[in-house]
């Protein structure tokens, strides 16, 4: 009885429990938005306030995958096609992140600017 | 394209050739005939699981608040972990090569699944574009023609350094190999915030950058990152450590037991 119980609901707990732990983070930071359109990132530079943890959403709107990738800011993140993607970004002092498309790096190309608060904006 | 598919091939493939050439040369066997049945049979399951993976890896990507993927690369991280532990045991116990096989051949078909999985992604995905495929396979040619020569030349150092210093040298590089992995992975819960940003603990990309040759290959043999954070850089220390205790007190007690058992004997 116990047994099945824990077969049929281990994996609806599980999940209850991993998106209660990132939710109420996930929800608590400022967002930011960026789009790949045929192989390109839209804006290509991204302002953000400094010192602060911000959430990066990222829409791919081709059909192929994408890797947004970023030595600097030492994220990456494969992006299926026509899908979303996030990762956190930050906190951060001033100064300019470069990141690309791993899979189309001569074309995917960006930079993530950090600047003192106040200066920077929602996009 | 071609450069490009050169690059991943090496970022995702490197490591799994350099890790198959640290376990042949810890390997108890050295016939051709074993070496080819042992990794022919675990490659082909890895490379069916790594399939699977691709076929399931965008649902799996979305699970938990869309952390799938980097709490997943992280389970298989740390079952590799345990592996290397166990293979470590082994070392010191002499047991039959039959636990040896499982063990390694268990090593390399988790490493398949998980980057065999993230190369095929790419491959798959722009397989259909103009062009491609031609590019494509003359990138995979080029860089399994690297990976080879590469883990040939790492398989025959470590067999010399084995003649030298027995098998511990060989699995202290794999150890450090997997906290490498390790490494990595928990910068992955750091970008879905599953762990905290603890910020770059150094610089050293005006020394070895992250994209230049040598970065890569030393990534991909220790997990080499220029900028680490403190999160990464303890765990990269204790993991290694542990481990490194865990066989040192091993091989200790089974010499006291050695020494024990010829004192009974000979009394």
């Amino acid at each position: 009885m116990l047994r099945s119980s824990l077969r049929k609901y281990w994996y609806p707990s599980l999940w209850l429990v991993m998106s209660t732990l990132i939710s109420p983070l996930a929800k608590a930071v400022p967002e930011f938005y960026l789009e790949l359109r045929d192989h390109l990132f839209y804006p290509s530079e991204i302002t953000i306030p400094a010192n602060k943890k911000v959430k990066l959403i990222i829409h791919n709107f081709d059909t192929t995958p994408e890797e947004f990738d970023s030595f600097e800011l030492n994220r990456e993140k494969v992006i299926f096609g026509n899908s979303k993607a996030y990762i956190f970004v930050g906190p951060l002092p001033p100064g300019t992140y470069h990141f690309f498309g791993e899979y189309n790096p001569n074309t995917a190309r960006g930079a993530v600017i950090v600047v003192p608060q106040g200066d920077a904006h929602a996009d | 394209m071609l450069i490009n598919t050169l690059v991943l091939f090496l970022r995702d493939i490197l490591p799994l050739f350099l890790l198959v050439a640290m376990l042949m040369a810890l390997s108890p066997r050295s016939s051709d005939r074993w070496y080819l049945t042992w990794l022919g049979k675990f490659a082909l399951l890895g490379i069916i699981l790594g399939s699977l993976m691709l076929k399931f890896v965008d649902v799996i990507s979305n699970q938990f608040d869309g952390a799938g993927l980097e709490i997943l690369v992280n389970c298989v991280n740390l079952m590799n972990y345990a592996l290397v532990i166990s293979l470590g045991w082994q070392s010191t116990r002499h047991l039959s090569p039959r636990y040896w096989n499982y063990l390694s051949g268990g090593l390399i078909t988790l490493m398949l699944l998980q980057n065999g999985a993230n190369f095929l992604i790419y491959f798959s995905g722009y397989w259909q574009q103009i062009d491609a495929p031609t590019v494509l396979l003359l990138g995979t040619l080029l860089g399994l023609g690297i990976c080879m020569s590469l883990a040939v030349l790492l398989f025959f150092a470590l067999l010399l350094s084995r003649q030298y210093f027995g098998p511990w040298m060989i699995m202290s590089l794999l150890v450090l190999f997997i906290c490498g992995r390790i490494m990595d992975g928990l910068n992955l819960l750091v970008q879905v915030d599953l762990l905290p940003d603890t910020g770059s603990m150094w610089n050293s990309a005006k020394w070895i950058e992250d994209n230049s040759g040598t970065g890569h290959l030393l990534n991909a043999l220790v997990g080499y990152e220029a900028s680490p954070s403190l999160l990464q850089v303890l765990s990269y220390l204790c993991l290694g450590l542990l481990a490194l205790v865990l066989f040192v007190s091993l091989k200790h007690k089974r010499l006291r037991s050695a020494d024990q058992q010829t004192l009974e004997n000979f009394l």
